[in-house]
């Protein structure tokens, strides 16, 4: 070992304190450092470099543990121990992981070293060792010293560990042993071959190519087979035919690799029956890492499968339910969060994974019941009960929705294993209470409004009513008063026949009163007008014809400051009515608005075509239909409310005594009642008045 | 020449047509009601009746529809008079032979009655 000048050659100056004699300078120095804490070893601590140099110097084996991780070092005697440095030490290596087979041994001696406890020895330590590649055991003495090292802690860098084998004691040691082990293992072979046949679980052996070598009694009992039929592959045709391919395929390619097998397939019984098996295999290999083939176990996973299958079943079934309550269905941890795809969730919010992992899903959450619902979540989860909310979700469209959530824990052996969640939709609900809510919510002004309707079409019955009984005593005073007029007449006329015609003062006093009387029967005929007993000579009447045919006579009777404005509906259909009394009540309305507009404005007549119904019947004192409308407007001065009231009534006038008889509007009442129809007024002081009458256009 | 019976409530118009008809020639017989002209027809059926339309206890239209139901006098003419238009009566009653509204002129209805009463003579 003297004369290597390869060695020699490569060292580098800062490695000289290696030496230059020894096959484990030279690999040390050769070794890459750099990656280890180490570092180079022209940068190590002087005191490892002088521990290193002794070892490298002496004859005896020596291995130095240094620093935290008790890297390894070690001399050539080490290196010269058959068999030792190949299996067991790693230069470098930590010195768990280079002894791992006898660190137990002197690991604890180690450990005292570097704590500071005092250096120390064992004799006859029992070491695994190989020699040309068996194992076998020697037996050692150790001594542990300390490296003194200022800069590590404890002053302490590390542990040099001189060993000295002991050899004699060894070779007799060995050599039992190794006989003894010979008989053990023979025994042990065959406690194991029967007790494998004896376990419940289907047991089989392949050789390196894969053909089965050995099946255990179980395994033929469970087929009904016996060996010779079986091996080395015939047990391949009791796999099911829809099973074998992929079957086959894992473990070919498993024993190609060299590495575990798994499979899970349905074997036949004897009863021909198939039956769910789950097969598990490891691969063998020699003392020599050589690979030998599979040892493989079978057990029956039928009832777990059928039960798997009916799980399936269940859990479609469970799916088609929440699908049919238009749920959304999601698990969560058994600690309350949310894990994993939720498909169902990711939908419904649009959040994508790693938004709702955990407790993200809560920021789909409205804002204003999120902390609610984390806060009820957390509760129902530390008591570990059902979880029923509800909150709001924005949608994947941005649109947000009212759900109610139901959870319940998922419980295996009193454990919460996981959390099962449904989500469904109540927003249609909901919109439909809130609506009926709000509806409630305006029932007061509703019911307000309807009353002062109806406030509306008992006036307007009052009303109706008023007139009808007005009506009904101007009828009564007509009649006799016509009756008397008739006798006064009558009289007057005998008398003015008999008297002297040369008395021509007496006849002028007969003639005045006749025409007063004949003056007084015209008023009578006006109040049966009111009173819906004036003679009416009905015909089909072509209402805009008769306001065109009126207008030269309008305007002569409006003052010239009054502009007459017509609006006629051109598809207004003719009705029955009397068109010289409509003419006259177009007439007295008109002159009544030239009368409201002293110093000039617009008078307009407009006709439409108006269906009334319901409330506007009743508010019309009318019956439902189609009616015309005529309307009658004026710019003028307006009439305050109590005035319209009244203003349909005979005898009521607001002008001055002697200018009107104030039965103008009561005729064109009467008119409007006697057609089926009626009249009324809409005035505003300043604005001006509309009088509208309503005409029946004929059902058929 | 001719027995005309006149029946109104109304005494004023009943004694002015009987002072006018008698200055024609005729006999006139008064009534207040159609009860009591039914009464004086079963005694002395008259050529031509003058009723009054509006009366209590028997009205003119029950009047005429009580002659036209009796042989007898179903076939004397009727000279209805009311304060009412003619459209309000004749949708009662269609048996009669002339209609005159009040105030009428008294010449017009004697006129009209002595033609009816030369018509039946």
């Amino acid at each position: 070992m003297t004369d290597k000048p390869a060695i020699r050659r490569t060292l580098a100056n800062d490695l000289r304190f290696l030496g230059h004699d020894s096959e484990m300078a030279s690999r040390i120095g050769d070794h890459d450092w750099t990656s280890t804490p180490l570092g180079p070893p022209g940068a190590w601590p002087q005191s490892l470099k002088v521990a290193v140099r002794i070892a490298l110097t002496t004859r005896h084996p020596v291995i130095i543990f240094w620093g935290f991780e008790l890297l390894c070092l070690y001399n050539d005697a080490c290196v010269a121990l058959p068999g030792f440095h190949q299996q067991f030490l790693t230069l470098g290596a930590p010195g768990k992981v280079a002894c791992a087979d006898f660190w137990s041994v002197i690991g604890p001696s180690i450990a005292a070293v570097m704590d500071g406890r005092v250096s120390t020895g064992s004799e006859n330590q029992v070491l695994p060792t190989i020699y040309d590649g068996d194992e076998q055991r020697s037996s050692w003495t150790c001594s542990f010293s300390p490296i003194d090292d200022e800069a590590s802690p404890g002053g302490i860098g590390g542990v040099m560990v001189q060993l000295t084998e002991t050899n004699q004691t060894w070779a007799h040691h060995h050599q039992d042993l190794a006989d003894a082990e010979v008989k053990a293992s023979q025994h042990l072979l065959a406690d194991v071959r029967t007790m494998a046949d004896d376990v419940p679980v289907m047991l089989w052996v392949t050789d390196a190519r894969g053909r089965c070598v050995w099946l255990n009694a179980r395994w033929l009992e469970y087929t009904g087979l016996v060996g010779d039929v079986v091996l080395p592959t015939g047990w391949l045709d009791l796999v099911h035919p829809d099973d074998r391919a992929h079957s086959t395929g894992n473990f070919i390619a498993a024993n190609a690799a060299h590495t575990s097998y798994r499979s899970e397939y349905r074997l036949r019984g004897p009863d021909g029956n198939y039956r769910w098996v789950l097969d598990a295999a490891s691969p063998r290999f020699g003392p020599s890492g050589e690979y030998l083939g599979f040892v493989g176990s079978v057990i029956d996973i039928d009832d777990r499968r059928v039960a798997e299958d009916r799980l399936r079943v269940s859990d479609t079934r469970f799916r088609a339910a929440v699908d049919a309550i238009q749920g959304v269905l999601w698990t969560n941890s058994a600690d309350g969060r949310m894990i994993g795809e939720q498909p169902g969730w990711s939908a419904l919010t649009g959040q994508a994974f790693g938004q709702y992992q955990d407790f993200g899903w809560s920021k789909a959450v409205h804002p204003d019941d999120a902390q609610g619902t984390i806060d009820a979540w957390n509760d129902a989860v530390a008591e570990k009960r059902p979880f029923v909310f509800e909150h709001r979700i924005r949608r994947a469209d941005d649109s947000w929705g009212s759900y109610v959530i139901r959870a319940v824990p998922i419980l295996a052996a009193g454990k919460v294993v996981e959390w099962v969640g449904v989500h469904t939709d109540i927003t249609v609900q909901r919109a439909a209470e809130a609506e009926l809510r709000a509806l409630n919510a305006t029932l007061e002004d509703r019911i307000a409004a309807e009353l002062r309707t109806r406030a509306k079409i008992e006036a307007a019955l009052r009303q109706s009513q008023k007139m009808e009984a007005i009506g009904q005593l101007t009828s009564g005073i007509a009649h006799d008063f016509n009756n008397m007029l008739t006798v006064v007449i009558g009289g007057l006329q005998v008398l003015s026949r008999t008297l002297d015609p040369a008395n021509a003062k007496a006849h002028r006093y007969l003639d005045l009163s006749l025409e007063g009387a004949q003056r007084a029967a015209g008023l009578v005929e006006r109040l049966l007008a009111f009173s819906r007993q004036q003679p009416f000579k009905l015909g089909m009447t072509d209402i805009n014809a008769v306001l065109h045919g009126m207008t030269d006579m309008l305007r002569q009777a409006l003052d010239g400051r009054v502009t007459l404005q017509l609006n006629l509906e051109t598809t207004l259909p003719p009705l029955l009515t009397d068109a010289g009394l409509l003419e006259s009540a177009i007439l007295n309305l008109a002159v009544n608005a030239g009368h409201a507009m002293p110093n000039g404005g617009i008078l307009q007549i407009t006709t439409s075509l108006v269906p009334i119904e319901g409330d506007t019947a009743m508010l019309n004192s009318v019956d439902a239909g189609l009616y015309a409308l005529i309307a009658v407007a004026d710019s003028g001065s307006g009439m305050p409310a109590d005035i319209v009231e009244k203003a349909f009534e005979p005898f009521f006038t607001t002008k001055e005594v002697g200018k009107g008889t104030g039965l103008g509007l009561s005729q064109v009442h009467g008119f409007a009642r006697q057609n089926g129809g009626n009249v009324t007024i809409l005035s505003e002081l300043g604005r001006g008045t509309e009088v509208r009458i309503l005409l029946p256009i004929p059902t058929e | 020449m001719a027995v005309i019976l006149v029946v109104d409530d109304e005494i004023g118009i009943a004694r002015l047509l009987e002072d006018v008809l008698n200055d024609e020639g005729h006999d006139v017989l008064l009534a207040s009601n159609g009860k009591q002209a039914l009464e004086l027809m079963a005694e002395c059926p008259p050529a031509v009746v003058l009723t009054d339309f509006m009366m209590p206890i028997m009205d003119g239209i029950a009047l005429i529809e009580a002659m036209s139901a009796t042989s007898d006098l179903a076939h004397i003419p009727v000279i209805l008079m009311s304060a009412m238009p003619e459209a309000m009566v004749s949708n009662r009653t269609v048996r009669y032979a002339a209609f005159v509204r009040k105030p009428f002129n008294i010449f017009d209805l004697v006129d009209l009655a002595n033609k009816l009463a030369i018509a039946r003579a």
